[in-house]
This record gives C-alpha cells, structure tokens and sequence, in this order.
C-alpha cells in the first residue's frame, strides 16, 4: 500500500524534475538566443584589425570580434555609469590622446582617491597575457571588473551596475544586438574585452622602419639611437664608453615589448633598494620576483608621461638618467640581463642620450590617437 | 488507485533517470580512443639533483661559486626518433618549445610507426631559412611564434636558440648576487644531440624522463667561471667562443634517465 511516505516520494520526485527540466529549458534558450530579438552581429574580418606585420593574435574564442560588440564594448569604456557615482569612466584614465594612458602618476577616483599606480597605456592588448603593472590578470574581461570594483578607482558594486545597465534604453538595445540578451555583467565585460582586442597601435615611424629595412626612414640621431638601444652593452676597454644599452631585451620587436615573462616580461629595473611594492612577485607569492614588474611598451612613449608603475619620473630624459647613471644595482632581485654586467653603470654620453631619446620619439602613433574608431562615441 | 499511483512513481522515477543520464552525455567531451603509438617526452630541469626552481637559496654549485637559475627556455628542431637502422622519424612538425620556468616541458607524439628504436635526436637552433624568416607567420601556440617564447631577437638577428639566466655569488652569506645570462643565438650556435633511448613503440604510450642538469652546462670539457665571463648573447667573437664552450659542455646536460 502506498502511504503518506510514497506520496511525498512522487511530490518530491516529479518537483525535481520539473526544476530541472526548467533549468535544462533555460540553458536551451540561452544557447540560441531570443529569436525574437534583433541578434544578427557582424563578424569583424580580424585582417582589417591586426595587421600583418604583427601577425594574428591568439584571440579568445568564446568571443568573436563583431561590429556590434565592438560598439558596445567602446560605449561602455566612455561612459561614467560604470562608476558608483556616474564620474569616473575608463577612459577618465585611459586617454586615446595620450595613448590610453593618463599624464598624472597617480589617477583619481570616483571620490578623488588615488589610484595605487600609474594608469598604464592600453594598446596591442591583444598580444599580451598578462594585464596590469604586476600581471595579476591573465585576460581582459576579468581585468574589467577591477577597476571597476576598486574603491579608489570606479568603487562600483556589481549588483547596482547591473541595475544600472539596465535601466538604460541604449544598453538594452545594444546588448540585445551584440550578445542577443539583455543587459548584464557577462557580456559588458566581453563587450570591453572585444573594444580592447581592436585597440591596435602600429603607424608609428618606428613601426615603418622596423626591422629596419628602411633606413632613410631615420635622420642620424635616431639611427644612432636605434644602435644603442639595440646593442649589447659592451664597455670599449679604454673609452669604458658602452656602444650599447641592450633596452631591446626587456622592450624588443615590433611591439617594444617582450611577451614572456620569463625573458624579461616582468623584471626589477633597478628603481629601490628599499621595496615598498611587491609588484609581480606579491602576485604569485616568490620571494625571488618580489619588485618585478612588467615591462611595457616604448610604443607612443613619448605620450605616456609620468613612467615606471608609480609614475616616478616625468620625463623621458629621467628616465635615461635612470638606466644610464642611477642604477640601483644593490635593488633585490634587479634583473640578470642588467646585473650581468659587473654593476657598472652605462654613462652614456650626453649625445648617447639624445640619440636615444631621439630614437624612442619615433615609437609615436598619430593614427592610434585620433582614430575616430576608439574615440569617444558620446562625443557630439 | 494505489497501484495507479505506484505506476506513475515508477515511470517518473524511469523517464527522470533516462532524461539525467542523455543531459549527462551531452555535457561529456567525446573521450579520444586513438591515443596510441605514442612517447611522452619529459624534460625534467635539474640543478645538483634538485628541482631547478624549488629553492629560494643558490643551490648550483661550481668551481667555488654559488648559482641559481632564473630562466633556462631552449628551442629545438628537426625532433625525432632514430630507428636501429639510423633513419630518423620526426616527432610532429620537430620543431619544440621547451622552457622550465614556463613549465613548458611534457610532449606528447601519438602515431609514431610501430617499432624499435634507440635514440633521439634534435638540434638546438634552427635551420638558418627558418631563423631568419618572419617570425610572425606561426601560430600563437607554435614553438616559433615569437611572442609565445620571447626567444627572438626582434629585428633580422632571428631566434634565440637557448636562454639560461641566473644570479650567482661566492658565497650565500657575505656576497652580493650578480646576474648571468648566456644566450645562444645566431646560425653559428646550432648543436646537434643525440641521447639513447632503447624504445619499442606498440599500441601504449610510455614516458620518457629527460633529465636536464644545468650545472653540466658550466661543468666539462670547459669549465666556466661567472667571476670570470657572466655574459654571452653570442655577438661578439669572445662571446662567440664562450657560446661555442658552453654548447660543447651542453651535450653532458641531457641524459635519459626512466621510461615509465
């Protein structure tokens, strides 16, 4: 006979059941998107964004470039909604007119705090792996919601952006055209993710002259700085006037910067004796990476000013001044490619310095900073 | 009624079960039945018998000089597997990545033709066309995609062939460390290896331990001091020849230690 205890069995089974044949429907829908909704996006032809002298990127693919995407991904850089009192958008500290970057050391946030280091330039992410001065993020739609939560940046809280993005009429309508649903958390930060993927900075003369085919590209003084930045440092025995500075290790190749971490990606510069920021090496918890940073790019360098990861030095002539004469070779754990030289400092020359300093404003990319294409779309 | 109750419990139990089991299945990754005929080649980076990066301390030792190594990545080519009669059988497209600090050293080659065998063989560096030519072209994930492996000089010097960096000192307590970094590059630094390797390849796929004992890189027929030269990117004719020295030391290095 069946009891009380056979009819909760059925109740209980046929509840479970129904649960999950409703979540089994909601994954369904998800999958194939509302099919009333205007979800057709464009898919980008990825020749038209990386060009081929930097090769194809590695790309996510769970994210398709598309022209939608792209879109969204731009509006949501420039809009001030993302922050928790509407005035702090991403791009208040990533410039386009300074190559993404923000010419202060230290940027303010929604409540006029500071930012614990510079601001740094956002191009060729699509290249990278590793995102932020300590490389704590491997790809760019998690980078998207730190900024965005840190209390002395965009001091947001998820679930209020969520409510925000949806209350906004454009949003609904661009979410639905790029992902096919409504607005959410998900798809702002791929949105983000696929605008950052396009930012690509190659118009630079330096990019026209590498790998240095054309020379008549250069005057002098930048050819002679291409050499020192190249060279290795090899002290003339009697001069003990180096013809190099091997910079090209740490910030070599067409994107002036090395990739791998483990070949002078992340590195200690040499800046303290004293650390007081643990950089990568507080990331991944290695005593012997403690002060290491990652090294960026001398793309648009000239645009970028204040450097180093706390924006210590103003200019590019400090910072010379800094690999040339100032060197902390004492710093712990200073990179082997510039301890390996018997802690010598370079005293390069005055001239040694111009060049180089000559060679690196060749890196500037006009077209990165005034193409309408990463520009403000909110702008009239 | 009852009974009609029973019925419906027990075909919903039925159905609930059958419809768990095809959701299941349609989550489950086809499982690959193919993997046969294979080797897996271990590179295992040793430094006197330890990991090579497990201690915070040097823990090289040579010549009364105390090292460690912070980054030892190596390039190869034209990888195979050498038949008792000689011929060679390459393993995938023969070119391989292999860098310790990246982890970057378990390779797995599948379809290898059944057999006997009794070595490998690579070279260390490429063949100068592929050296020179556009970095760029290989896919991301490719050993020869130049920003994957930072192992490119950038410009038209091509690929670095080995990059062994480090810090070393007299002694732990009393001395500043200093750096090394002994970079092999250039057509003139490819080194051929051949290490034994006794191996019937069958239906299974068995591991092969390559032990890697760095320290052997500084140790014989050349003995190297970092006091004395801590640096070579292979450019100049003194550190042309130090290179040369190295990579001469370097065929003491690999040893196949374990099929497992």
């Amino acid at each position: 006979m069946m009891g009380r205890g056979g009819f909760k069995i059925l109740f209980a089974t046929l509840t479970v059941g129904a649960i999950f044949l409703a979540s089994c429907r909601k994954e369904d829908e998800n999958a194939k998107h509302n099919p009333t909704s205007t979800y057709v996006p464009t898919n980008i032809d990825l020749a038209t964004i990386f060009p081929a002298e930097l090769g194809m990127p590695s790309l996510p693919s769970d994210n398709p470039l598309t022209i939608e995407g792209v879109y969204l991904g731009r509006m949501l850089f420039y809009d001030p909604i993302l922050s928790y009192d509407s005035s702090i958008s991403c791009a208040s500290c990533h410039k386009q007119e300074f190559a993404f970057s923000d010419p202060v050391a230290l940027s303010r946030g929604a409540f006029g705090l500071k930012a614990k280091r510079n601001a740094p330039s956002l191009f060729n992410l699509a290249y990278s792996k590793h995102f932020f001065w300590d490389g704590r993020v491997t790809n760019l739609r998690d980078l998207v919601f730190e900024p965005i939560q840190a209390h002395n940046e965009m001091a947001m809280t998820l679930p209020k952006l969520e409510g925000k993005l949806k209350n906004v009429t454009r949003y609904i309508d661009y979410f639905n055209k790029a992902f096919g649903h409504a607005p959410n958390l998900v798809d702002m930060s791929k949105a983000i993710e696929q605008f950052m993927l396009t930012i690509v900075s190659d118009g630079s003369r330096f990019n026209k002259f590498f790998p240095g085919d054309s020379i008549q590209l250069f005057n002098m003084s930048e050819l002679r700085g291409a050499q020192i930045f190249n060279g290795l440092v090899n002290f003339d025995p009697v001069t003990k006037v180096t013809s190099g500075a091997d910079c090209f290790h740490c910030h070599g190749g067409e994107l002036v910067q090395q990739q791998n971490f483990n070949m002078g990606g992340v590195a200690n510069n040499g800046l303290d004796v004293v650390l007081t920021d643990l950089g990568y090496g507080g990331i991944i918890n290695d005593p012997k990476k403690y002060g290491t940073f990652k090294a960026p790019s001398l793309l648009n360098i000239a645009l970028t000013a204040p450097y180093m990861h706390d924006g210590r030095f103003n200019t590019l002539d400090e910072v010379i001044e800094h690999y040339s004469d100032k060197m902390n070779f004492n710093s712990p754990n200073i990179h082997s490619l510039i301890s390996s030289h018997g802690g010598i400092q370079l005293n390069l020359s005055a001239e040694q310095k111009a060049n180089l300093k000559a060679y690196l404003m060749t890196m500037t990319d006009n077209k990165l900073i005034t193409n309408p294409a990463f520009g403000n779309p909110f702008k009239k | 009624m009852v009974k009609v109750l029973k019925s419906v419990l027990f075909f919903s139990a039925i159905a609930m079960c059958a419809f768990l089991v095809s959701c299941e299945t349609e989550k489950t990754p086809p499982t690959n039945t193919t993997q046969s005929n294979g080797v897996v080649l271990n590179f295992v980076g040793l430094i006197n018998g330890d990991d090579i990066f497990s201690s915070t301390k040097m823990s090289g030792k040579f010549g009364g000089e105390l090292f460690s190594v912070t980054n030892w990545s190596i390039l190869v080519s034209h990888l195979a597997l050498v038949k008792e009669n000689g011929d060679t059988v390459q393993l995938g497209d023969g070119y391989q990545w292999v860098s310790f600090k990246d982890a970057r050293t378990s390779f797995k080659y599948l379809n290898i033709p059944e057999g006997n065998y009794k070595g490998i063989s690579f070279m260390l560096g490429l063949d100068s066309a592929i050296n020179h030519g556009d970095p760029n072209k290989w896919p991301a994930n490719h050993p020869l995609n130049a920003f994957t492996t930072g192992l490119h000089w950038g410009w038209s010097g091509g690929y670095i062939f080995q990059a062994l960096d480090g810090n070393y000192t007299k002694d732990s307590v009393t001395s500043t460390s200093n750096g090394f970094s002994f970079h092999a590059a250039t057509d003139l630094m490819k080194t051929n290896f051949n290490l034994p390797f006794n191996y019937t390849v069958d239906k299974s796929v068995k591991t092969a331990i390559i032990e890697c004992a760095v320290e052997k890189m500084f140790d014989s027929p050349n003995p190297i001091l970092f006091k004395n030269t801590s640096v070579s990117h292979s450019e100049s004719p003194a550190e042309i020849i130090l290179m040369k020295a190295i990579l001469e030391n370097a065929q003491n290095v690999y040893k196949i230690t374990k099929v497992q």
